[in-house]
């Protein structure tokens, strides 16, 4: 290494890591630039954008981490940000990470890079698992045949990283000639046609002309975009018909030649540099053992239930206790600073704002941390262990009948713990259309903080039924999402329906660094997005319980009692029209739980006496249907944020809060018209 | 086809009717046939003793008139020519809904394969036709030229077919678009070899091996590769 030369870096240098899903590529971005990371969002998209910094011998490199993808097609909005990366120029050179021990598929990535004149440092990453599984490359020979700097790596123990670096700064700037595969005369002589009528078209330079006639040739959506911006409608028209009455010629379809030749370059450079152990003498594949068991018939959905039970014990029983300490921490804190503003004179006021609204409304973002923090390490090690794709193929087959896919289960269950973490966990999620509908349905998932409001009524009006009582509404609120997953699917969400190909990754044991990252980034996106929209809500709430100036906060006359007066009758139909129920259920918005301190506030009653006066204030049907608005009306502040953040959009959070308020005020209104019909519970 | 199984032009739309009447009710009676066709029972029965006669309908006495199995596969293939014909001309064309089938009905009789097939792949190109719901698949298969057309006569199946523990090669991947761009990126091309490593617990989506690496894919994708057996 010492004796390699210097070469001067006189601007910082950009790197992108691109390659295959599992292939380490994260890993090895974590090893490059370690805590110095930014993760943010694609241009107009919701797919993750990471960035980082890394530095060697005086040279400050940019990195970016582009999003995992088999292929350069127009599949995925993945796929599409990552291609239109590598045809923007914007950077200097490209990682592509290999995973080493599937070299046969991993090269098809590569190959594309090339073709489309990518400067490239091809990285043979899980050369350790290579090892083991006997498989050894000849890197001079893999070298030579793709013309480009073969580096190994293994980065999950840091192994080879810095000449990774090395090679990165004595590379960079370096021209390639683009690859050029033999598509058999047919095709070649349709692309010289057509990149004589792209020149004839005066077609920018920058455009890489082969490149986008292979892709015309394979009609790639995005390359009939690029070729409509770039030329005249009469000289794309030409190309395109050129192109369709050429193919009508042909025996067998150009994209699948196009294709099958791609794999037959990569096979003949994998038959002369790798040397694969003859079947017999091929070690054990534990991956493969392992799954006769995880992904057995009779155990697989047995297994799954009790990952996903461990998973929401870990978060939820281990986390409520750490949410009691920042509760304790922000009330302590909140009195404090209101008797310590008090001390100098402020007006009570001011005071109220500052530790009722302020602290408070910061405090109703922080509790959910703990939850948040441990949700995210249970799901960070079940991806990084391989769990989360095994989860996936398990449950399938019962999520595809709701119109779903395998992952989407998971932000379901972790629903019923909290349907912030619920909505954040849907990003596992490969399409929009999945990830919306996933989205939609998961605030009726009865979470755990709506259970002290079930608690309170049952108690006070169902004291021999509660179990009962409670269990039927987390019933109603699986059936609500079964059926309303049903309607988004049919009527509302557009887009193609999901495909399910997707690769088991071998077993692999997660990285305590890629762990901690995985859940820092999660629980830092948790505080700087949704924060924001939580506090401006708490504010607003405050500020309507003290207005106009002098009431009692939260009293009938302030703003937030007249607003309950005012959308009482609203509610009449559902067996609760008072306002004093009207109040909380706008207060509720805030966190479902306030539902109960609320009714303790303007009913004005204790802990112990608010059971006595439920009991006379609502009957049990009309109780039971104010659960059941409870259960489905407006998600809170924070599920909003959350839903706001991950759509990228105010969109999906006023859709949410406006059907689920109108789905709610339905089955409320069956429920207690349907009892008193019946005569049940009146 | 082969010069056996040419039909008389009535003798085709007899076969098509009873094949469509077995899909509709499970199974088809001459007075269905009779109503169906707009003709007297007794000339349903003379057809009928002609198609028993090409061995392409079975029926017991005065019991419902069934399809062979080589009636049903002439059937389909009538079928599926109409329903080709038809999209073209409704679909494409814009020809209204009744001219368009009673032109179908005319045509399909006498339309070469070649320029069915060429119809087909235009229509698929202009995504008239649905990969999924796609009759003309086999008959396709059954068309390709030269060594395809060997192999696929070694009985192909689909992926879905296979069991597990199961190898195959494969052959093509039927249907179009975005599903079969991916299957093909995913490394499932022609002549790769793949193994059947088993299936989810309720039997669907299955699991495989191809080049090197393991591939879950649900029943519907996987019925879209058409392989043979090892």
């Amino acid at each position: 290494m010492a004796l390699k030369k210097k070469k001067k870096c006189s601007n910082q240098i950009k790197i992108a890591l691109a390659g295959n899903p599992n292939s380490g590529k994260t890993t090895i971005f974590n090893e490059l630039t370690g805590a110095r990371q930014h993760v943010g969002n694609w241009p107009g998209v919701t797919v993750e954008k990471k960035t980082g910094s890394a530095y060697y011998n005086n040279c400050s490199l940019q990195v970016v981490d582009l999003p995992g993808t088999y292929s350069l097609g127009a599949y995925s909005e993945d796929e599409i940000v990552a291609r239109d990366f590598l045809t923007s120029d914007d950077y200097d050179l490209v990682l592509n990470i290999i995973n080493s021990g599937s070299l046969e598929r991993n090269l098809y990535f590569t190959v594309q890079l090339l073709e489309m004149g990518v400067d490239l440092i091809a990285v043979l990453n899980m050369a350790d698992e290579a090892r083991k599984k006997g498989i050894k490359i000849d890197h001079k020979i893999l070298s030579r045949m793709l013309g480009v700097p073969v580096v190994e790596t293994v980065a999950s123990k840091g192994k080879g990283v810095e000449n990774l670096l090395a090679e990165t700064v004595e590379n960079q700037g370096l021209q390639k000639d683009q690859l050029k595969i033999n598509y058999g005369f047919e095709i070649e002589d349709l692309i010289s046609q057509i990149i004589s009528q792209l020149e004839k078209s005066n077609i920018q330079d920058s455009v890489n002309k082969r490149w986008l006639a292979v892709k015309l040739i394979e009609r790639d959506p995005e390359a009939v975009k690029l070729l409509e911006r770039e030329v005249s409608k009469k000289s794309a028209k030409k190309i395109k018909s050129l192109i369709a009455k050429t193919e009508l010629k042909a025996e067998l379809d150009f994209d699948s030649i196009i294709i099958d030749k791609k794999y037959e370059f990569i096979n003949n450079i994998v038959r002369k540099s790798v040397t694969r152990p003859a079947p017999e003498e091929e070690p054990d594949n534990i991956s493969d053992k392992i799954d006769n068991v995880v992904t057995n018939k009779y155990l697989g959905i047995p297994i799954f239930m009790t990952v996903m039970w461990v998973i929401f014990q870990l978060t939820f029983t281990l986390g409520d206790p750490l949410i009691g300490y920042i509760e304790t921490f922000f009330e302590f804190s909140g009195a404090l600073i209101g008797s310590f503003l008090t001390g100098f004179g402020f007006s009570s006021l001011i005071v109220s704002f500052v530790s009722d609204g302020i602290i408070g409304g910061v405090g109703s973002v922080l509790v959910f941390i703990p939850n948040i923090f441990l949700l995210f390490l249970g799901i960070a090690v079940l991806e990084d262990t391989g769990y989360m794709s095994r989860a996936a193929y398990v449950m399938d087959k019962v999520m595809s009948k709701l119109g779903l896919h395998g992952k989407s289960f998971i932000p379901m269950i972790i629903g019923f713990g909290c349907n912030v973490p619920g909505v954040m966990a849907t990003r596992t999620l490969d399409s929009k259309r999945d990830r919306i509908i996933s989205i939609l349905i998961n605030p009726l998932m009865s979470c755990s903080a709506r259970l002290p409001v079930y608690v309170v009524f049952a108690g006070a009006l169902f004291p021999n039924h509660g179990g009962l009582v409670v269990f039927s509404l987390y019933l109603m609120g699986i059936l609500l999402a079964v059926i309303m997953a049903g309607v988004f699917n049919k009527f509302l969400i557009k887009g193609e329906r999901s495909h399910f190909v997707m690769e088991l990754p071998p077993y692999r044991l997660p990285t305590f660094k890629g762990v901690v990252i995985h859940m820092w980034e999660k629980v830092g996106a948790f505080i700087k997005k949704a924060g924001t929209i939580i506090f401006s809500v708490a504010v607003l709430i405050w500020v309507m319980a003290n207005l106009p100036v002098g009431v009692e906060y939260a009293s009938a006359e302030s703003l937030i009692g007249r607003f309950g007066q005012l959308a009482a009758p609203i509610f009449a139909p559902l067996g609760f029209g008072s306002w004093q129920a009207a109040s909380s259920l706008v207060f509720g918005i805030l966190a479902k739980e306030v539902v109960v301190s609320t009714l303790g506030v303007v009913y004005a009653a204790g802990e112990g006496s608010l059971r006595t006066v439920l009991a006379a204030n609502f009957s049990p049907l009309a109780a039971y249907s104010f659960l059941a608005m409870v259960l489905i009306y407006t998600p809170c502040a924070a599920t909003l944020g959350a839903i706001k953040s991950e759509t990228q959009s105010w969109k999906w959070p006023i859709i949410s809060a406006v059907y689920l308020f109108v789905l709610a005020w339905v089955v409320s209104f069956i429920i207690y018209q349907g009892g008193l019909l019946l005569g049940i519970g009146v | 086809m082969d010069k056996s199984l040419s039909l008389s032009k009535s003798l085709e739309d007899y076969l098509e009717v009873i094949f469509r009447i077995i899909k509709a009710k499970g199974s088809a009676r001459i007075t269905d046939i009779a109503v169906s066709m707009n003709v007297a029972a007794s000339s349903v029965n003379e057809m009928v003793a002609k198609l028993k006669k090409k061995e392409l309908v079975k029926q017991q006495k005065y019991g419902p008139v069934k399809l062979t199995d080589r009636g049903r596969r002439l059937a389909e293939k009538i079928d599926c020519t109409h329903e080709i014909i038809f999209k073209f001309l409704h679909e494409l064309l814009e020809v209204n809904k009744e001219i368009a089938d009673q032109d179908a009905c005319l045509l399909e009789h006498s339309i070469s394969d070649q320029t069915l097939l060429k119809l087909i792949k235009f229509l698929e190109k202009n995504n008239i036709i649905d990969s999924d719901n796609n009759c003309y698949i086999d008959y396709y298969n059954l068309n390709l030229g030269g060594q395809e057309k060997m192999k696929t006569d070694k009985v192909s199946l689909s992926l879905a077919q296979l069991k597990r523990g199961d190898a195959a090669e494969v052959i093509k991947i039927t249907g179009s678009g975005k599903i079969k761009r991916r299957l093909m990126d995913m490394g499932l091309i022609k002549d790769e070899l793949i193994e059947i490593k088993g299936k989810a617990p309720m039997g669907d989506p299955i699991e495989i091996k191809v080049r090197g690496y393991n591939l879950t894919l649900r029943k519907k994708e996987a019925e879209k590769v058409k392989v043979v057996k090892k």
